[in-house]
């Protein structure tokens, strides 16, 4: 016999294993019984089963049956409680705490350097000294020592938004009192610092610490701040002077009064004396401090800045201050990431397949969009590996 | 198994008991060695338990668990063949050939000695086989699994499955008769054993 020679052996197989039909069967007993050679070749197949059915069957050990038995046990519970959360929804998470993380670590590093910044002037600071008369001073607003102190019940009585200095028009009461109008009616652009508890939030009326749109973080003029308060978190914000939420100057402080309120009446009190003190200073980028001593009203407020700037008495020589705001101003203007980005390029550089590395591309080109959009090397990249994606915002 | 992805750990126990004694046989017939074949089962089971998340209805279930034992079963004989070709040891006293350590199941003194003398035989027969004709033959005739179900096992078409299980009888009518083992010593033993 030889499977080559015998081309019915298929059938054959298919009958002598009972894979065909009964017709088909029939059909099969018919042929075989009129052809030697398919009867040979089906004697054949069935005397190797027939051998070959000696082979007596091993019963299976029950070796490792228990434990398996426990596993299937374990895994039908945890089926049968569900689905644990994707890793996906960790991600999901992850992103938002790690900038929230990095915008906290950023504000905590910037404080210092805004109250720094507040430092007085050797021109206000003599006149502190010689007018004891009652206070002519620029609208300050209350730096986070004094936020703090007010957290901790020593709230400030009056606590102002700070005007930073520099020469150019004073806005107008209405001016402030629309609270989106730019505070100077030409170049150089106003800027305002504002040091706020409750905008720590990228997109909602400026970057943190960061560039505002298309500008650099520069104070050539004199601009609106407000205090933000009552809110949770704590963050420095640079903000343009142009058109810009309102919320800065909405925000009530603890005492209940408007902010914007109150930097309203002190525009329209101490426009004059600001515009003097930022004439005398004669530098662009120039910080008006208070003129004179604080009222009594300004007790808490002048404790805690106090206490959160040590240097503020040995920082009155003239040069020393200068050369502090400078020191402030570079450092304000190093061109560095939003935090949100460094989170979102961390994403990029931890993501794992192609669809979270393409995710996490396009979660950092759209906050590129929002913060740098004169700069987005995300963007960039998400075309250049995912060019179906194109880059686009979704 | 769709009790067991509804989580009724007792459907599992009812699969295994049903079809391990079948899966023992298939991997016991192709590596030859009765340890390597229990490491395989409980590795098998063990893919089932993970993969029944991914089980479909559609698909038969014997046909995945024979899939997955069967290439366990691959993935062994080529960890085998490395090892060979490393080791060119003999195999020591606990890797001895299938043939000579089989149970008998002492159903009287002419059946032991007859198994003695016809197992190895068979089992000589059955592992000259090629791989791919050998678990096609067992896949049939030891567990049962119909041609069409053994080409999705083993991934090729029905044909080339009936194609290698023809030229699998062949071989071994062959080589049983090489070994001197014929339809008389088979019916002998049919005799014996009944």
């Amino acid at each position: 016999m030889s499977a080559r020679e015998q081309p019915c052996e298929v059938a054959l197989l298919e009958y002598a294993y009972g894979e065909l039909s009964s017709a088909e069967a029939a059909q099969v007993e018919r042929h075989v019984a009129g052809c030697t050679g398919c009867a040979e070749a089906l004697a054949g197949m069935r005397g190797v089963r027939r051998v070959m059915a000696q082979l007596p069957e091993e019963p299976a050990p029950d070796t490792g049956l228990d434990s398996l038995l426990a596993y299937a046990e374990q895994s039908a519970r945890r089926a049968a409680a569900g689905p644990a959360p994707s890793s996906g929804t960790w991600r999901r998470w992850l992103a938002p705490l790690l900038g929230a993380g990095a915008l906290a670590t950023l504000a905590f590093i910037a404080l210092p350097v805004a109250e720094r910044a507040q430092v007085p002037l050797p021109s206000t600071v003599a006149a502190r000294t010689e007018d004891p008369a009652p206070v002519q001073k620029a609208a300050l607003p209350p730096s986070a020592a004094e936020l703090s102190a007010a957290d901790m019940g020593a709230a400030p009585t009056d606590a102002r938004p700070l005007e930073v200095g520099a020469p150019a028009p004073r806005p107008t009461a209405k001016d402030m009192d629309e609270g989106a109008q730019p505070a100077t009616a030409g170049p150089p652009p106003a800027r305002a610092v504002t040091a706020s508890r409750a905008n720590a939030v990228p997109g909602k009326g400026g970057a943190p610490l960061g560039r505002s749109e298309g500008g650099s973080l520069g104070w050539p003029g004199l601009g609106r701040g407000g205090l933000a308060g009552g809110g949770g978190g704590t963050g420095l914000r640079v903000d343009e002077a142009g058109p810009s939420p309102r919320a800065d100057l909405r925000t009530s402080e603890p005492s209940g009064q408007p902010v914007r309120s109150r930097a309203k009446e002190a525009k329209q009190e101490f426009a004059p004396q600001a515009e003097s003190e930022a004439r005398a200073v004669a530098r662009p980028a120039a910080v008006a401090a208070p003129a004179g001593p604080p009222p009594a009203g300004m007790d808490g407020y002048a404790e805690a800045k106090k206490a959160a700037v040590p240097s503020l008495k040995a920082s009155t020589a003239p040069v020393a201050a200068r050369e502090e705001d400078r020191a402030v101003l570079s450092a304000l203007e190093a061109p560095a990431p939003p935090a949100p980005l460094v989170a979102l390029r961390r994403a990029v550089g931890e993501a794992k397949g192609p669809a979270e590395r393409q995710a996490a591309l396009r979660r950092l080109c759209d906050a590129e969009r929002a913060t740098t959009p004169a700069r987005t090397p995300g963007c960039e990249q998400l075309a250049r590996e995912f060019p179906a994606d194109g880059g686009l915002s979704r | 198994m769709l009790g067991f992805q509804r989580g009724d750990a007792r459907a599992f126990e009812a699969l295994v008991r049903r079809h391990r004694g079948r899966v023992y046989q298939f991997l016991l017939r192709s590596v030859g060695e009765r340890g390597r074949a229990e490491d395989l089962l409980q590795e098998t089971w063990l893919k089932v338990v993970r993969g029944a998340g991914a089980w479909e209805p559609k698909a038969r279930f014997t046909t995945w668990v024979y899939t997955m034992a069967r290439n366990l079963c691959v993935d062994e004989a080529r960890k085998a063949q490395h090892r060979r070709a490393a080791d060119e040891r003999p195999a020591d006293e606990s890797e001895a050939p299938l043939t000579e350590r089989l149970p008998d199941d002492g159903a009287s003194p002419d059946r032991a000695a007859h198994n003695q003398r016809l197992r190895p035989l068979l089992e000589r027969a059955l592992q000259a086989l090629p791989p791919e004709q050998r678990e096609v033959f067992v896949l049939r005739e030891y567990s049962g699994i119909p041609f069409k179900e053994i080409a999705e096992v083993t991934g090729v078409p029905e044909p080339t499955v009936k194609s290698r299980m023809r030229y699998a009888l062949e071989g071994l009518r062959v080589g049983l008769q090489q070994l001197g083992v014929d339809g008389d010593m088979a019916d002998e033993a049919g005799r014996v054993s009944g």
